[in-house]
């Protein structure tokens, strides 16, 4: 086969001028303005080089690292749920019983909608007047109670619609790969005496790994980024109450328009993205 | 026997259990959609039994901008998802086919595009924008979903290239075909399904997209995601109307996931599943 350079260039150029303009590029231009003290409505102020001021008055900021370990405590809670939860589904679903194809159209249909009509969805069901939640809870006499209203409980609620929403990609991707779980070692375990626990831990979560990582993977990078869900939920309130560290970013260049001070946070978010999904692909290369 | 006929019947309830908490959100924000305000707030609730009034859907299309949201979230998604598609399709193909040095890297980078968090691209695309007056075009917004699109056509392609033995292309170039011909005459007819798929996806992502859009994009060039937000400020708590634009936004999508999800399904797992 003949592989000229002129068609490796032709092929692939496109795509990587593209790529370059629309991820280094803007990285090169945050971390640039990160640098200055630019506030778009102080035009006086752009080219006020303050070196790494931005960065330290960040991490040095109760409010930034508030809205940080929100960010982690979601990343986690729903990664650590929506795995669980994901395998149990596709474990349900694999049964084949009256119900599992439309099972699987249905859970699909979440994870396409968009995440803003999502979380416009969950917030009319919690809403406590007419809520189907509180509804529900009113019945068996509890009702009537503001979840999202609530500093304690907003995050807990809106984790439960994210999972909701992505616990199908983790169910997706481990449904596809059951049917590599080798039967015979099924069987032959039964006939050993194994349990089905023994047997689902020791054979099928082993073989399961791989697909398991990836979700892993995909869920932690999509939770850090989180955002829309949330501004549809409850637009970070009450409060700060449920203000991650996107929707702090957001408000930062956007409703204040200190621009350089949210590319600082946007290029710390840049690095620990990095680290972790770093860290996350050594395991998974390691065990894969 | 009767132990094995009672873990079917749970098995069943829970199946069951599942699909009416997903179907729970999606018929509460329909039905209330063509509900009118009184029936809305009612208690006890009133399931299906209300009278059914399209006036939601008159009042968010006559008297907002919704219809010209739903114009603009049409031509950046067919705007975006094609030339996505004309730009990722050949690099696909190249990343399939090619013997290339760092092939790994480039798809590793490729993929680790989608990590960036929006706004990181979304500050200095707004100052520049602002500065060169593209600020709520059609064309802004298209050039950033088409980066939200790229990584995923060529990474959903090459999966799908990957899956045609590299012979059919030998075959092709045997017969004078040059390697572009190859891809346009050989591999994407082979490849069709797999194409309309990744099409397809492409529209949803960027049908759905929300971030980009509201930052920037304002009046003329709003898409639909964009606009409900809008009704949250503007409206209050007017949901009626809330629930009629969200089953706008969200109707057309999940008609497209009933016709095809078997070729869905690979690029919503990220290539996991063999659709």
């Amino acid at each position: 086969m003949k592989n000229s350079k002129k068609d490796k260039v032709l092929f692939m150029a496109p795509t990587i001028i593209v790529l370059l303009a629309t991820t280094v590029f803007p990285l090169a231009y945050s971390l640039v303005i990160s640098l200055f003290d630019w506030n778009l409505v102080k035009p006086d102020t752009k080219w006020k080089f303050v070196g790494l001021k931005n960065y330290i008055e960040t991490l040095k900021n109760p409010g930034y690292l508030a809205s940080l370990r929100i960010t982690f405590i979601y990343v986690i809670a729903a990664v650590v749920l929506e795995v669980v939860l994901g395998i149990l589904l596709a474990l349900l679903a694999y049964q084949q019983v009256l119900g599992s194809r439309i099972l699987r159209t249905v859970v699909i249909s979440a994870m396409v909608i968009s995440p803003v009509v999502v979380g416009t969805a969950w917030r009319l069901m919690y809403n406590p007047g007419y809520g189907l939640i509180n509804y529900f809870l009113d019945r068996i006499g509890i009702g009537g109670y503001g979840f999202l209203a609530d500093a304690k409980t907003v995050i807990p609620a809106i984790l439960l619609a994210d999972i909701w929403e992505w616990t199908p990609l983790v169910f997706l991707i481990v449904l596809s790969s059951l049917p590599n779980v080798s039967v015979d070692a099924l069987e032959a375990a039964g006939i050993d005496g194994a349990n089905a626990f023994q047997r689902f831990f020791y054979i099928t979560l082993p073989s399961l790994k791989p697909s398991i990582l990836l979700a892993v993977l995909m869920r932690t990078m999509d939770a850090f980024k989180q955002y829309d869900l949330i501004y549809a939920m409850t637009q970070g309130g009450p409060g700060v109450a449920s203000q991650n560290v996107n929707i702090l970013m957001y408000n930062t260049a956007f409703q204040y328009f200190n621009v350089s001070k949210a590319s600082a946070m946007a290029v710390i978010s840049v690095i620990l993205i990095n680290m972790i999904s770093s860290i996350l692909l050594k395991v998974t290369r390691r065990e894969g | 026997m009767k132990k094995k006929t009672i873990r079917r019947i749970i098995f069943f309830v829970l199946v069951w259990a599942v699909i009416i908490i997903y179907v729970m959100p999606l018929f509460w924000i329909v039905t209330t959609s063509f509900k009118t305000d009184a029936d809305a707030y009612a208690l006890p609730i009133k399931w299906l039994n209300f009278d059914w009034t399209t006036i939601n859907y008159i009042n968010v299309f006559g008297k907002s901008a919704l219809i010209k949201n739903f114009w603009n979230s049409v031509i950046v998604a067919l705007a975006s998802s094609v030339i996505g598609l004309c730009i990722g399709v050949p690099a696909a193909y190249a990343l399939s086919r090619f013997s290339m040095t760092h092939k790994n890297g480039l798809s590793t980078w490729i993929l680790s595009t989608r990590m960036a968090p929006p706004i990181l691209c979304a500050i200095p695309y707004y100052i520049l924008s602002k500065s060169l007056g593209i600020y709520d075009t059609h064309f802004l917004l298209t050039v950033m979903h088409i980066l939200l699109i790229l990584s995923w056509v060529v990474w959903m392609m090459q999966s799908f290239f990957d899956d045609v033995p590299i012979e059919v292309d030998e075959s092709g170039m045997l017969d004078g075909c040059s390697r572009f011909q190859c891809m346009i005459r050989i591999m994407m007819p082979i490849s069709r399904s797999g194409l309309t798929a990744t099409f397809i996806y492409s529209i949803i992502l960027s049908w759905n997209e929300y971030f980009f859009a509201m930052v920037l994009t304002s009046v003329k060039s709003q898409t639909l995601p964009a606009s409900i937000t809008s009704f949250l400020s503007v409206y209050g708590l007017m949901w009626g109307q809330m629930c009629a634009a969200s089953t706008v936004i969200m109707l057309p999508i999940l008609i497209f996931v009933f016709l095809m999800q078997n070729h869905l399904v690979r690029g919503l797992s990220m290539g996991a599943v063999k659709g």
